[in-house]
């Protein structure tokens, strides 16, 4: 019993070997939650070929049909099941669009957020002294300021240098840029604190009394052992990544309305709330909380269950 | 009556697939007054015993068979509440890392005036009095002064000595000391088992001295009990057991200690590993190790036989479970 | 190439010494840092093919020594020669490699000493790769292979992951790591003292046979002078960063002519001491930063005079072996330190 492993194994070997798919099933919550996220996934990258209309061509708005409620007929025939938005389009593809929007904007910000951060975090840890110094200050600079600000900061900034056309162009990366770089410090801090514990231990020092380089001994030796805790953080923010671009979107600085997020959604159908139009914001609203709540019910048990403190036999 | 009775003690542990017996069938005594060794290597269910006595036996790990008795009352059902009275009056505990033991924020006057006043029910003034008479006893410097510092202001070996102060200060019974000093240095480890032994023999205290180092356990315990794979392998007073064992484990793990001033060009090595509780031989535990095994040890598991004073758990020591040659005719 | 009785490893007045711990402000103020003197002139050699063990307690210097030696901690002052190279000399590049070709280690703890994450093929195969040992991929999985039975364990061990190994497998794996590029000096740093009895037996043996099979030479780091008198040619003892006493094993331990030495052969306990008590060490090692005056044991001296207190001994020859210490003629007359008794062996 005292030779219990005090390093976890990797995440898939532990999966496929040691049942981590049978907890997953032992817990309802678990379950649900990942099964929901996996059908937004599906619908996600599935948009524009589940979706009943191409929310994103202008084309296929049709403005007579504006306002339509949930289970309306258009004009022509066109069946709208959850009803259709000031300009006529579909919700439901509306959403789906959105869906897709919103989840590439999470994941984009939450990938550039990783790449960042674990670079920095390596960096950090393993160098010290002024390498440290500078990198952690910065990261404390960053977090002083809230993610909204920045990414407002950011955007505004393009706006001006890059005029309406253009800033609407590389309007999605330049959110993904937004949201990032408020992202990656809670990346390097743990990653960082993991280099440092790992950075003492004895197979470290055979490595450097063998004369390995730098190089090869923080992507090769060090890399793989502090990288458990980064899928966690990854999946905890990547539900804060979606709801900081809602919220960018919603007060009309993130992404561009030609393709709206759900955020976009819940702005535009916002000013209708109160004159009885309900599903135009509440809809892309709920499926927002969906998102959200979903993908941080999948992280929370990952974490849990990737504690190594809580494995046994 | 013995002090402590230990009485087929079985521990589990709860896993995923199921459970395993850690600790198998484990009888000991341990009389007033004595000191008792139990001698293991790692997985061999030492400081689990240690645990069970105590009551710190959390899930997954749990009793499941056998009694601890305590001063002829059984204490492994006690409720709660009244275990905590008895643990630390009349059960203490020494553990291995002293800076673990002791509370980082309190000082060590307060956590020793603390714990006398809860067991004694003197004032504070007249515990302070105690607490500084019990510093002075295990050798602390300046122990009036002392009651004012903090865990992290003194040195290995004094902590270790506060920890041994806090454990005497309501004059327990027994003492369960867990691996007291495999932290310390060298010169350290004697002058605390040496301390022990010495406020253990003037109260009267029984000690049951958990460790895995046989030549610290020579010089202290009165009795040596050897555990093997969650069981008990030999039991006997001390120089029996380290002069003359009778378990073919206890003799392998005595011949290959290295010793200071008997330089060998190669030690006595027994071969194999323990193994893990969930990987148990049947029969005897030792026999896929044990160089003398006959037929039977696969098959049965040898109980504890008498020899001279100890007690040895091997079917070497029952004259009738030694296959006999075949005789001349049989052939 | 290299004489028979020439030394692999040779060690000269080696020094290390720390800043002492300050807040910024401390060190903007004093006008002197505090200076803890880990290792103060350290002075031994090991020819080729011996072992040579360094004794002491916690805070003597031994950890330091042996990463000075191993090259990633830099010396303060001294020279450390490894068959006859310096590295500090060529800290980093071609000759620093050439160097480090020759010099592999061994820890204490078996769960930290291998990267998780890595196969033990790739852990052993790792000082090839780094020094590109073997021209292609099957001479590399042979050489591992080659290693893996040398240390006990099978060719298919190498798939397996450390946390499926026990820990006196995992030391095997260390040492087979270590030998993978044949180097001239192996550092065992307290290699057994984090191992059950029983596998610490099994260790040793081994590392023993792969001596002598191999002609390999060990720098021995250890607080346990059981194992120590089993291991080790010459020894030497170490208190507060400096040697106190230095040679031949058998010498130091049954004759010590250093108190301290005394003291800590008498504080190992025997198991065929049974009810004796000994004469037990005074106090504990002071800080570093607080060294005492004169001869730093000082204080904790059954012989201590005088001068012990002003004036610090330097090391003298003296009855086969080097010690420090103005009194070293007087413990002549302390009676040997006795044999025990053997223990019983397993008759089989």
């Amino acid at each position: 019993m005292t030779d219990i492993s005090r390093h976890s194994p990797s995440l898939w070997s532990r999966l496929l070997r040691d049942g981590l798919a049978h907890e997953l099933f032992r817990s309802h919550i678990a379950v649900l939650s990942a099964l929901v996220v996996l059908c937004l996934f599906i619908v996600a990258i599935g948009a524009p070929v589940l979706a009943p209309y191409n929310a994103f061509d202008p084309g296929s708005a049709n403005v007579a049909d504006a306002r339509l409620p949930p289970g309306a007929h258009g004009l022509f025939g066109d069946y709208y099941s959850l009803g259709t938005d000031p300009q006529g389009r579909d919700l439901l593809s509306a959403m789906m669009y959105g869906l897709r929007t919103s989840l590439a904007v999470g994941f984009g910000s939450v990938a550039l957020a990783a790449l960042v951060g674990v670079t920095l975090g390596l960096f950090s840890g393993y160098f010290g002294g002024i390498t440290d110094a500078l990198i952690m200050r910065i990261a404390d600079i960053q977090l002083s300021l809230p993610p909204i600000l920045v990414a407002l900061l950011i955007d505004g900034v393009t706006l001006t240098l890059l005029g309406r056309s253009q800033h609407d162009l590389l309007a999605i990366p330049t959110v993904i840029l937004a949201i990032s770089t408020s992202l990656w410090v809670q990346f390097a801090r743990t990653v960082r604190a993991q280099v440092q514990v790992e950075k003492g231990k004895e197979y470290i020092l055979a490595a450097k009394i063998t004369g390995v380089g730098t190089r090869r001994m923080l992507t090769s030796h060090i890399l793989p052992n502090v990288m458990a805790p980064v899928l966690v953080i990854a999946t905890v923010n990547l539900a804060v990544a979606i709801l900081v671009e809602s919220t960018l979107s919603f007060l009309g600085v993130g992404v561009p309305p030609t393709q709206p997020s759900l955020g976009t959604l819940v702005r535009i159908g916002n000013e209708f709330l109160f004159s009885g139009d309900w599903w135009m914001s509440i809809l892309p609203g709920g499926l927002l909380i969906t998102v959200a709540l979903s993908i941080n019910l999948l992280g929370d048990w990952l974490r849990d269950r990737l504690n190594p403190t809580m494995r046994t036999l | 009556m013995a002090l402590l009775s230990v009485q087929h003690l079985s521990i589990r542990l709860s896993t995923r697939h199921g459970d395993v017996s850690v600790i198998d069938d484990l009888s000991f005594d341990v009389q007033a007054g004595e000191i008792l060794g139990v001698v293991g290597e790692s997985g061999a269910g030492k400081s689990l015993t240690g645990m069970a006595i105590l009551g710190l036996l959390d899930p997954p790990l749990a009793q499941s068979g056998g009694r601890i008795v305590f001063d002829g009352g059984r204490i492994d059902t006690l409720p709660p509440g009244e275990f905590d009275a008895l643990r630390g009056k009349a059960i203490a505990a020494v553990f291995q890392d002293s800076m673990t033991s002791l509370d980082p924020i309190m000082t060590i006057g307060r956590q020793l005036t603390e714990t006398i006043i809860a067991h004694h029910r003197l004032g504070r003034r007249k515990a302070e009095d105690r607490a500084a008479q019990l510093l002075a006893e295990v050798g602390i410097p300046g122990p009036r002064e002392r009651l004012s510092s903090y865990p992290h202001q003194l040195s290995g070996g004094m902590r270790q000595r506060v920890v041994l102060a806090l454990a005497f200060a309501c004059e327990p019974r027994l003492i369960i000391a867990d691996e007291p000093t495999t932290a310390l240095d060298v010169s350290l480890q004697a002058q605390i088992v040496a301390l022990l032994k010495r406020m253990a023999s003037e109260r009267g205290t029984a000690v049951m001295f958990v460790t895995h180092d046989m030549g610290l356990i020579a010089e202290t315990a009165d009795r040596i009990a050897v555990l093997y794979a969650g069981r008990l392998a030999e039991i006997g007073p001390t120089s029996d057991v380290l002069q003359s064992p009778q378990h073919p484990y206890t003799k392998g793990l005595i011949a290959s200690i290295p010793r200071v001033n008997r330089p060998v060009h190669r030690l006595f090595q027994i071969e194999g590993t323990m193994p893990s509780p969930a990987a148990r031989p049947s029969g005897c535990a030792f026999h896929p190790r044990c160089p003398v095994a006959i037929p039977r040890c696969p098959h049965d598991q040898p109980p504890l036989i008498t020899h001279k004073r100890s007690q040895a758990a091997c079917w070497l020591l029952d004259p009738s479970a030694i296959p006999m040659k075949e005789t001349l005719q049989d052939a | 190439m290299l004489d028979r009785l020439e030394a692999v490893l040779k060690v000269e007045d080696l020094t290390k010494a720390f800043a002492g711990e300050q807040s910024l402000l401390g060190r903007l103020v004093a006008r002197r840092t505090r200076v803890v003197n880990a290792v103060t002139d350290v002075t031994f050699s090991i020819p080729r093919g011996e072992t040579f063990a360094l004794i002491g307690e916690s805070g003597a210097g031994k950890s330091t020594i042996a990463r000075c030696i191993a090259g990633v901690l830099a010396p303060s002052a001294g020279r450390i020669m490894i068959m006859g190279h310096d590295l500090a000399s060529a800290p980093t590049g071609k000759d620093a490699m050439r160097i480090r070709r020759n010099l592999q280690m061994i820890f204490q703890d078996p769960y930290a000493s291998l990267n998780p994450r890595w196969r033990a093929f790739d852990s052993i195969a790792e000082p090839l790769r780094t020094h590109r040992i073997g021209n292609s991929r099957r001479a590399v999985r042979e050489r591992v292979a080659q290693m893996l039975e040398l240390v006990g364990l099978t060719p298919g061990d190498g798939r397996k992951f450390p946390h499926q190994f026990s820990g006196g497998q995992r030391q095997r794996i260390s040492i087979a790591r270590a030998l993978s590029i044949e180097p001239a000096l192996i550092i065992a740093d307290e290699p057994t003292s984090a191992l059950d009895v029983s596998v610490q037996a099994q260790i040793l043996n081994l590392m023993r046979d792969l001596q002598e099979r191999l002609g390999l030479t060990y720098l021995f780091i250890s607080h346990n002078l059981a194992v120590v008198s089993n291991m080790a040619n010459t020894t030497g003892v170490l208190y507060l960063g400096r040697l106190v006493e230095v040679g031949p094993t058998v010498h130091l331990l049954l004759r010590p002519r250093h108190p301290y030495t005394r003291l800590l052969v008498d504080a190992v306990p025997d198991i065929a001491s049974t009810g004796k008590t000994h004469r037990a060490v005074k106090g504990e090692t002071p800080d570093p930063a607080n060294a005492p005056s004169g001869c730093p044991f000082h204080p904790r001296c059954f012989l201590a005079i005088d001068r012990c207190r002003t004036e610090r001994p330097v090391l003298r020859p003296l009855d086969g072996v080097q010690v420090a210490c103005h009194r070293g003629e007087d413990m002549r007359t302390i009676r040997d330190v006795p044999t025990p008794a053997p223990a019983s062996e397993l008759t089989v």
